[in-house]
């Protein structure tokens, strides 16, 4: 019998599996606070070919066909609605010229994600270049609003994408948008390249997301019921549960036993 | 949707020869007919198996496939009280077996505190219960260089340990193969409650059974 454990053990010990890894957009960790973040749409693209209702529509396929599939990850983006934002929005730079990428305030989001089209050249030197997202609104590590900007230049390369693959670019910019940055995955979403046939999250955007934003049930109606989870396991809520019946079915195991006994 | 009948079917086809061939090794005329060891109130046992996670939730190639089985093994320890010679309460604890990145990027590991119920009919055990499932990952923290898409940039890395941790429903079969041994198949349910993020982990184990040692 101990060599029958020892041998568990042992198998155990001796294999190794590979994973591959995620990163974040900043060195600050920086994430939303709250665990659902609307993801808006700015009015009125120029050369993407399509209607505000049907870029918001790619919003809602992004959102639903891949981060809130995650079963481990606590945030649920949502489905926004169109809204009129100032002209800045469509041609302005997104960073601050001379800076190491400091957001421009003058497209500051207040909160959520915004999604805009944009045609500025220092944004999009390239057709190539699909989106180029920040969040640009940062209160110490909390992300309180990000920006994410489609290519919308005269020839841009997003106008002639399939649908799924519109979506999937939208899907990876909302990935930058709440904190993650690139993976060297090649199956992964957050790979800093399009796939034709990119259906769903890869392992890797998984680990990411639930990095980021852990998931910890149970929830209570009105609250979240505090068991320390995101920084530990509740090994002692686990210990108690189990201990807890045991105990008890020792207990009615003694009685039955005294009760049989007298 | 039909992507995941595609990779559930052939897993659940799988799981039911599987236990089919299970139950024609075994001894029908023991099988479950009283626990483990004769009329033990209790039983200590530990159970190695693999876990299937999350199936048909993550994309594997650039085909556009998803996940179905990969090898994960898993340990458990499990402490069963029987109130009557049928049913027993069976508190679980385990773990995965770690994993780690190829150059030492993310390690993760996933651990298990599962409150189960077991029911033994003349050939089976029905398994069910709730339990925790947490998720633990971690990195060497520092930076990585990677494409940007119009140059390189530099991304950090994860660093110290987080846990996600999930309230799972989990139903199972078991069977009794000898008076030590069983094997079990199983699912973990995640969010059973969410449609949006539901997800499914399959695994079968070999149970070693120490009988009331306690």
């Amino acid at each position: 019998m101990k060599m029958l454990t020892l041998f568990f053990i042992i198998a155990l010990s001796t294999f190794s599996i590979n994973a591959k890894a995620f990163t974040f957009n900043n060195s600050a960790k920086l994430v939303f606070s709250q665990d659902e973040v609307l993801v808006n749409v700015a009015a009125n693209c120029t050369n993407l070919g399509i209607t505000n209702e049907e870029l918001l529509s790619l919003v809602g396929s992004a959102v639903d066909n891949f981060w809130n599939q995650s079963p481990t990850s606590r945030l649920k983006l949502k489905k926004g609605s169109v809204m009129n934002v100032a002209a800045a929005f469509h041609t302005g730079e997104i960073c601050v010229s001379g800076t190491n990428c400091d957001p421009n305030p003058i497209l500051k989001v207040a909160n959520d994600i915004l999604i805009s089209c944009n045609e500025n050249t220092v944004n999009f030197p390239s057709t190539a270049i699909l989106g180029v997202t920040i969040p640009n609104n940062i209160s110490g590590s909390t992300i309180q609003g990000a920006l994410v900007l489609i290519n919308d230049q005269a020839g841009n390369q997003f106008e002639d994408k399939t649908k799924n693959e519109k979506i999937s670019i939208i899907a990876h910019e909302l990935g930058h948008a709440f904190g993650l940055g690139h993976s060297k995955v090649e199956d992964s979403l957050m790979y800093f390249m399009t796939m034709s046939k990119r259906v769903a999250l890869g392992r890797d955007d998984i680990d990411g997301i639930s990095y980021l934003y852990p998931k910890q049930q149970p929830k209570a109606g009105c609250g979240t019921v505090d068991f320390d989870g995101g920084t530990g396991p509740n090994w002692w809520s686990g210990l108690f549960l189990g201990f807890s019946i045991i105990g008890l079915s020792e207990l009615f195991r003694k009685r039955k036993n005294n009760t049989k006994a007298i | 949707m039909t992507n995941m009948n595609k990779i559930i079917k052939p897993t659940f086809k799988l799981s039911v020869l599987l236990l089919t061939a299970l139950l024609l090794s075994a001894n029908l005329t023991y099988a479950a007919s009283k626990p483990p060891g004769g009329n033990r109130k209790a039983d200590l046992n530990v159970s190695l198996g693999n876990l299937c996670e999350y199936i048909g939730t993550y994309q594997t190639d650039s085909d556009g496939s998803k996940n179905t089985c990969s090898f994960l093994p898993s340990l458990a320890l499990s402490y069963e009280y029987y109130f009557t010679p049928k049913f027993a309460l069976a508190p679980q604890f385990g773990a995965t077996l770690p994993k780690k990145g190829a150059d030492d990027t993310i390690n993760r590991m996933t651990l298990f505190a599962l409150a189960n119920m077991k029911y033994r009919t003349n050939y089976v055990n029905l398994i069910g219960g709730l339990g925790f499932y947490f998720t633990r990952i971690s990195g060497p923290g520092g930076e990585q260089e990677l494409n940007n898409g119009s140059g390189t940039d530099s991304f950090p890395l994860p660093k110290e340990a987080v846990y996600s941790r999930n309230v799972i429903v989990n139903l199972g079969l078991g069977l009794d193969f000898t008076d030590t041994f069983s094997g079990e198949l199983y699912t973990y349910i995640f969010n059973a409650t969410e449609s949006e993020d539901r997800a499914f982990s399959i695994g079968a184990a070999l149970t070693y059974h120490f009988g009331d040692v306690l």
